[in-house]
């Protein structure tokens, strides 16, 4: 509830909500003072002085000062006016207007907005520069002489991305930002995120993409600039001649410059903002506070990370094989071979000997489609996606027990949770925009944070509690807390009464789980259980994360099961800051579950089995579809191994890769009769493939994507496909088309009414209600409510109750004794997965270009290891050649081979096909090796340029205090006060 | 049983049909603007024929180095004060009341002709004729019409200045609070906003110039950094 009070504002009585600020009172109204240093998502800084107004007869900054009952507010006075002169004055010291030739001046620029709304017309601060030089890397660049020391970067990178690399260093004589200490972009622990340029009201912090091309007189050679800007100033008779003149170069920069907004197709978080570009240059990344999932955050590959859509490897015509070559074709003759093919294969051995792989990188719509192309034309329901290799067992867990297999919140969610639990996530390098409000929230608000992991990676790091449970042993220790809790009386009762069933039975199953029991297993303390308990105990609301390292392992499902056991004996569902929450990898990886690209399952999760929901999708599609639940990805190999799958047809994934037990798949596909890649780029899977069909990525078309959040959000297209390739939906229709089916989609909208149409679980999601930024989170009613906490008074199960399900543990593969290395593997936080669309940035691949073992100190010494240091793994599977990086992120005889290689490194040759017992995700994380050494020395393959040689210098905020303490400051109400006084 | 291979041939595209689609596109595009096309072509013919697209075509083809010479030369010129006095004249007429200027302007006029007229007859100027001079009527009129003007340039206009810099006192706030600066004083009398006591500030006027020219050059030399 808000209380609402009464103050005085400019002599007249006004409303205001409790808890805000002067500034965001008179924000957005007439009345708004002046505002540079303050940006909404990163709150008051109190450097720029600009926002000057008059409480109860003392000059303030209304940014930072709360409005309070009964307070005499004055705005508009002449010695306020004067006030917030002198300190825009002191901005434009630090500030050159040479706006008609800056590449920021299109119509979003604070400094000059504000130049322009307070009427300044001259400038007699003189503008001074830093006697510093400009900084610049690959992403982005600073130009001191431009930087008018608002902070704002600095507090973005310490608070909000809590990467802590930037300060300004407030000693100097003419203070300026830093990194670390005060050394390069490249040298510094920046993981250029973005963050800095993204919030920088001028062009001060800037990103590289816009030099030179956003303005129409920026583009102009190094030599002519400085003239240029003297002329512009010479000639100018006061500021507003010049504002007109750069405000209309702005409004021309609209016509050539296009802004769409796009959902970023990396991870599952589901950042949207929007993309800048002139035809098919891409100038930038713009988020924007009003995005849901992220704000104005983004990681180094949603920002910097596009330059594979303009690729010379994309592919750009359909490759038909032709022996052991590829040659390229027309649509026509591609399109009439699958049909050929396709047909001939139903009528010899029907409509099983089809499957169909669906990509979590493509829209719903596309993924709906695949479903649909399936089942509804071709007759089996052999349809999958690669959420069977990472999330299966997290969406097993939760339908066990609470009944939907989804995050049980938003990230807001986890932002306020008291604690939060991180289980098997290497949250900052997977999903890093997530990870931001979890750093920020430990930062500012006091969140504890417990980390259970192999490897002590950054949140493990940051964690108030880092425990190393052993390998695939966190079932035992999350039960063993649980029974714990329950023998202390710590459960919450009135909650397993009133919304939990099998309670008893459950609690009956706990008994082996002593703390002793789980201490022999796992090799943790019990002191540290009892600390992990007593945590949980004492907050009011705890979030648990996890991610590969929970579902990756024979028991996946089992132990996302026990997760949720423990939220429910807790009482942490059902309310804001709590629940479960599985980190989904891919931008779409919920949705292509959400869509039915699964064996057993239409949309919104309804059986295949259902006869009442089969009719409704026979009706609308006016076909038959089989009642028998299709193979999924793993049983598709072994399928094809035995003769009974000849036909498969895979879109945007590189399965030829990211399978485990490659050797095996890769002899799969050399036995398929026919098999069809749809892709961007020729990946490993294409080699195998009959025919290659060129789609578009996301840039390139309409659709929507679901997030982790299970957040609907539109992407529009930004630009048209580049050669000939299509969008995925466009390709599936005309396949469908060619085999009998008559569909007429002619936009992505018209999908989306049909899915939405025949799923209850998103019966209210349209285009319409997803213009923008304006997103969904299912499940979403007809008339478009849709629910942001996904159990508000009942859990979707048989009474409306949660059920707690008991869960055995599942040992680990063992492996003979001469494989006695640990090989953990995961993500890197600047390549996605094996990189084929991250290598294409050279940026990127300056400060990350290949594999590496991460290897630990002692194992380093016993095995005479250094950086540089070529080795070969070998597992029963197969082998890897990796050269090594020494690390004390990594203990004793663990590993950490990351996934961003498509050559010699690529961990699924020494991966197994033994996977989860319940979902058959292939257990990636139980890997043991040998290791002998290949080459001794060698150069390192992490070049010093990347930021995890970086010095990090973590502070909180911007430290203004300093600035205020300086003898050249004097806070600009006090100056007119003693003017006004001494007149 | 396909076998791994990542050897792809591409589509050779046959140039003739290539040429042949591209001819067709043309044709197309010509025909749809043909109205277009001729008018410029009468445009671009008299261009050729005056050279002008002859110096177009070099001066695109030297343009950087082009703009870098005339920036360069402008920048080191007057040019760039003479533009930002010829816009400074145009804004000052923006500022004139043409209709309060008129009566002045026929009054001056008035005067400027009467002087025209004058003859001096060689006869040596009387006081007695002075004095007698401001019994007429029209004398005292002129000279009404002067005190008059006289009063209204003395108004406070700092306010209304574009060509004033509005914040000369942020320079040194000292100037306008009378704080301990050393040139409190003598300084004081200058804002402008004081309107007491004009005649001590007559007396003190080089007291005051000094200081403030001193200040004015300062200025000037770090704003034009």
């Amino acid at each position: 509830m808000k209380d609402f009070f009464e103050f005085e504002l400019n002599g007249s009585k006004q409303q205001a909500v409790s808890s805000s600020s002067v500034l965001d009172h008179l924000k957005d109204t007439a009345l708004e003072p002046p505002n540079l240093c303050y940006h909404p998502d990163l709150g008051a800084l109190e450097t720029c002085d600009t926002c000057i107004v008059k409480v109860n007869g003392e000059y303030v900054r209304s940014c930072s000062t709360q409005l309070k009952k009964g307070d005499v507010v004055e705005t508009v006075g002449e010695d306020v006016h004067e006030a917030q002169l002198i300190a825009m004055d002191r901005i434009l010291g630090n500030h050159e207007l040479y706006c008609t030739v800056c590449d920021f001046n299109n119509g979003n620029c604070e400094i000059h907005n504000t130049v322009k709304e307070l009427r300044i017309s001259h400038q007699e601060t003189p503008h001074e520069g830093k006697d510093a030089g400009v900084m610049r890397n690959a992403f982005y660049r600073y130009d001191p002489d431009q930087c008018i020391l608002c902070g704002r970067c600095v507090e973005a990178c310490q608070d909000l991305q809590v990467n802590e690399t930037l300060l300004i260093d407030w000693t100097l004589k003419k203070p300026r930002v830093i990194w670390d200490n005060d050394t390069t972009i490249d040298d510094s622990s920046c993981v250029n995120c973005g963050h800095c340029s993204t919030v920088c009201p001028c062009n001060a912090m800037m990103e590289v993409g816009m030099e030179g091309e956003a303005g129409f007189l920026t583009g102009m050679a190094r030599e002519s600039f400085r003239p240029m800007v003297n002329i512009t100033k010479n000639v100018e008779t006061g500021y507003e001649s010049l504002m007109t003149l750069s405000d209309v170069e702005a409004q021309m920069r609209e016509e050539r410059i296009d802004k769409t907004k796009t959902v970023c197709t990396y991870c599952g978080v589901g950042c949207s903002f929007d993309v800048w570009t002139k035809g098919r240059e891409i100038l930038k990344i713009e988020p924007r506070s009003e995005a849901p999932a992220n704000g104005v955050s983004t990681c180094v590959k949603g920002k910097f990370g596009w330059d594979f859509v303009n690729s010379e490897e994309r592919l750009k015509k359909p490759l038909i094989r032709e022996g052991d070559a590829f040659r390229e074709a027309e649509w026509e003759e591609a399109l009439d071979l699958i049909e050929s093919k396709f047909t001939a294969t139903l009528k010899g051995k029907g409509p099983d000997a089809l499957a169909f792989i669906s990509s979590s990188k493509c829209t719903n719509e596309e993924s709906y489609l695949m479903q649909k192309l399936g089942r509804g034309v071709i007759g089996t329901n052999n349809i999958d996606n690669c959420s069977r290799y990472c999330q299966s067992p997290a969406t097993m867990g939760l339908w066990r027990t609470v009944g939907y297999g989804g995050d049980s919140g938003s990230i807001t969610d986890i932002a306020q949770a008291e604690l939060v639990i991180s289980i098997g996530s290497n949250t900052a390098e997977s999903h890093p925009v997530l990870a931001t409000r979890v750093k920020r929230a430990q930062k500012l608000h006091g969140q504890k944070v417990i980390v259970a992991d192999l490897r002590e990676h950054e949140l493990a790091n940051r964690a108030d509690l880092f425990v190393r449970p052993a390998p695939g042993s966190d079932l035992v220790w999350l039960s063993a807390v649980t029974k714990y809790i329950i023998d202390k009386g710590w459960h919450d009762r009135a909650f397993l009464r009133d919304h939990v069933n099998d309670v008893d039975a459950y609690f009956a199953s706990l008994d082996k789980y002593t703390l002793d029991y789980a201490s022999e297993v796992t090799g943790m303390t019990k002191k540290e259980l009892i600390s992990i308990a007593t945590s949980i105990h004492e907050a009011k609301s705890t979030s648990i994360l996890w991610a590969m390292g929970v579902t990756q392992h024979g028991g996946g499902s089992d132990t996302s099961t026990a997760i949720s056991n423990l939220l429910l004996v807790t009482g942490n569902y059902m309310k804001p800051g709590a629940g479960s929450y599985p980190l989904r990898g891919h931008n779409n990886v919920q949705g292509a579950s959400d869509f039915g690209s699964m064996p057993d399952r239409f949309p919104g999760y309804q059986f295949v089995s259902d006869d009442a929901v089969r009719a409704r999708f026979e009706k609308s599609w006016g076909t038959e579809i089989p009642t028998k639940p299709g193979l999924n990805n793993h049983e598709m190999v072994d399928a094809i191994h035995d003769g009974d799958l000849e036909v498969l047809y895979l879109k945007g994934e590189d399965m030829g890769i990211v399978d485990s037990n490659l050797n095996h798949v890769h002899s799969a596909y050399e036995k398929l009769k026919f098999f069809v890649v749809q892709d961007i780029f020729f990946s490993k899977t294409c080699e195998y493939a009959d025919v290659v069909l060129p789609a578009s990525p996301s840039l390139e078309k309409d659709g929507t994507f679901v997030n982790t959040e299970r957040r609907f959000q539109r992407l529009y297209k930004v630009m048209d496909p580049l050669g000939d390739s299509k969008p995925d939906w466009q390709i599936i229709t005309e396949i469908a088309n060619r085999m009998g089916a008559d569909w007429n989609y002619a936009h992505p909208s018209e999908i989306m009414d049909e899915a939405a149409s025949l799923t209850p679980l998103f019966a209210g999601v349209s285009y319409d209600r997803l213009e923008g930024y304006d997103s969904l989170q299912w499940p979403v009613a007809e008339d478009g409510t849709d629910t942001p906490l996904l159990f508000e008074k009942e859990f979707p199960l048989p009474g409306g109750k949660a059920r707690l399900w008991p869960v055995e543990w599942t040992k680990p593969l063992e492996f003979e004794s001469e494989y006695d290395l640990h090989v953990n593997n995961g993500r890197l936080l600047e390549h996605f997965h094996e990189g084929n669309l991250t290598y294409k940035s050279e940026g990127i691949t300056a400060k990350t270009p290949e594999v590496f073992l991460e290897v630990s100190p002692d194992l380093a010494k016993e095995r005479k290891i250094e950086d540089g240091t070529k080795v070969r793994l070998t597992s029963p599977y197969g082998s890897v050649k990796v050269s090594c990086i020494v690390t004390d992120r990594v203990f004793g005889n663990q590993l950490y081979l990351p996934m961003n290689s498509s050559g010699e490194g690529v961990i699924n040759y020494l991966t197994s096909s033994h996977a989860d017992k319940d979902t058959d995700t292939p257990a990636y994380k139980e890997v043991s090796v040998k290791m002998e050494v290949l080459e001794p020395k060698g150069k390192s393959p992490l070049p010093k340029i990347n930021h995890r040689y970086g010095n990090p210098q973590p502070q909180i905020g911007v430290r203004v205090e300093e600035k205020w303490a300086r003898e050249d400051y004097i806070f600009p109400g006090d100056l007119v006060k003693e003017r006004r006084g001494n007149r | 049983m396909a076998k791994a291979t990542k050897v792809i041939h591409r589509m050779k595209v046959d140039p003739e049909v290539a040429h042949e689609k591209g001819v067709r596109e043309l044709e197309t595009l010509l025909v749809d603007h043909k109205e277009t096309l001729k008018d410029i072509f009468d445009i671009v013919e008299k261009m050729r024929e005056r050279e002008i697209l002859n110096m177009v075509n070099s001066s695109l083809g030297q343009s950087d180095k082009i703009i870098t010479r005339i920036v360069t030369a402008l920048d080191a010129s007057d040019t760039p004060k003479s533009v930002k006095n010829a816009m400074l004249l145009f804004q000052l007429l923006g500022n004139i009341d043409m209709e309060q200027l008129e009566p002045i302007a026929l009054k001056i006029n008035s005067g400027i002709a009467r002087a025209a007229e004058y003859e001096h007859e060689g006869q040596p100027a009387g006081y007695g004729g002075l004095l007698g001079a401001v019994k007429d009527p029209e004398v005292i009129e002129g000279m009404n019409v002067l005190l008059c003007m006289l009063k209204g340039m003395g108004e406070q206009q700092d306010a209304k200045e574009r060509v004033e810099p509005q914040k000369e006192r942020l320079e040194n706030p000292g100037k306008e609070m009378g704080t301990s600066s050393t040139n409190k004083k003598s300084v004081q009398p200058s804002n402008r906003k004081s309107n007491t006591g004009w005649y001590v500030l007559a007396a003190g006027a080089w007291g005051v110039a000094i200081p403030l020219l001193m200040k004015g050059r300062q200025a000037k030399d770090r704003t034009s950094v």
